[in-house]
C-alpha cells in the first residue's frame, strides 16, 4: 500500500533513506451530489492530496457495510462514504439509509478495534467543491497520523 | 498465530456477519424506518446481535480454515468461554451450519457444513 521511500541528502553528502507513510483512501461518492462536488473541486482547481480514489455509486444508500470492510481487508487505509445532505437525496431516503447502515458499521469497527477516524461519513453537495477538497485533506492528515491499516495485506505495499 | 492473521480472521468474520441474513434483517428494520428502531433498546439489541453474529462467523472461519475441531480447540483459538461457545455452537447447529462428526476426549468434534 502506501509506504513510499524517499531519499534525502545529509550534510556530509551521504544519502539517507526515509520511509514516509502515504495513506490510500477510498471515497464512495453518490452520483448526484458528492461526485459532482468532487468534480467541482477539480474544475475549480482546488488542491488536495492525491491519496483519494473515488468510486461512484448511484446513491450513498447503495453502500453496504461489506464494501467498507472489504476495502479495509484489501488494503485501504481509510474509507469515506459521501452522499447528498439529508433531505436532498435524489432517491428521497437513500442517505438516511446510508446513515443507519453506517451506525452498524461503526459498532462493528469498534469491536474490531479499528480507529473511529479511519472510516467516515460526510455529506457533500454538488456545490461544495471546497468542502470535498478540505475533507480529503483532513482525512489524509488524520489517517497519516493513525498509521497504516492493521488489516493491510503484506502484498499491498505502495500506491 | 501472527497478529495480522488474527486481525484478518476477525475482519473476515465481520464481513460474513454483515452478509448473514440475521444481521441484514436487523439492519433492514432500521433502514425501513420502523419506529422501534429509534429506541435505545433497539440499539442495545442490535449491538448484541452484531457481536453474537461476529463471534459465530469467527467460529465458522476457524472451522473452515482448520477443519473439524472440538469445543476445547475452538475455545483456545477464539478466546471464548465454554458457556458462550456452547450457546454459539448450539445456534450454529440449529441453523444447520455445523454438525458433529465424531468424539474426542468426551467432546464432540464439530465440522462446518
Amino acid at each position: 500500500m502506501t509506504e513510499s521511500e524517499s531519499v534525502a541528502n545529509a550534510e556530509d553528502g551521504t544519502k539517507i533513506e526515509t520511509t514516509a507513510f502515504d495513506p490510500r483512501i477510498l471515497v464512495f461518492t453518490c452520483n448526484w451530489c458528492s461526485y459532482a462536488g468532487a468534480d467541482l473541486a477539480g474544475t475549480s482547481r482546488l488542491q488536495h492530496p492525491p491519496n483519494a480514489r473515488l468510486v461512484r455509486t448511484m446513491c450513498s444508500g447503495r453502500i453496504d457495510p461489506v464494501f467498507v470492510l472489504e476495502a479495509l481487508r484489501d488494503g485501504a487505509d481509510g474509507v469515506i462514504i459521501t452522499g447528498c445532505h439529508p433531505g436532498d437525496c435524489h432517491y428521497v431516503k437513500g442517505n438516511f439509509r446510508a446513515e443507519k447502515r453506517f451506525n452498524f458499521l461503526k459498532m462493528a469497527l469498534k469491536q474490531l478495534g479499528v480507529e473511529e477516524d479511519r472510516v467516515r461519513l460526510a455529506w457533500v453537495s454538488a456545490g461544495e467543491g471546497e468542502k470535498f477538497s478540505l475533507l480529503i485533506k483532513d482525512m489524509t492528515d488524520k489517517v497519516r497520523e493513525l498509521g497504516p491499516n492493521p488489516f493491510k495485506p503484506a502484498s499491498v505495499k505502495s500506491i | 498465530m501472527s497478529e495480522l492473521a488474527t486481525y484478518s480472521k476477525k475482519l473476515d468474520a465481520a464481513i460474513e456477519a454483515f452478509k448473514s441474513e440475521r444481521l441484514r434483517w436487523m439492519i433492514g428494520l432500521s433502514v425501513v424506518g420502523a419506529k422501534a428502531s429509534e429506541s435505545e433498546r433497539y440499539n442495545q439489541i442490535a449491538q448484541d446481535v452484531l457481536i453474537d453474529e461476529m463471534r459465530r462467523q469467527m467460529l465458522m472461519v476457524e472451522l473452515r480454515t482448520k477443519g473439524p475441531l472440538t469445543m476445547k480447540d475452538l475455545s483456545e483459538s477464539t478466546g471464548l468461554g465454554r458457556k458462550q461457545l456452547l450457546d454459539h455452537m448450539l445456534a450454529l447447529r440449529k441453523r444447520g451450519a455445523v454438525t458433529e462428526v465424531g468424539e474426542k476426549e468426551n467432546e464432540y468434534i464439530y465440522k462446518a457444513l
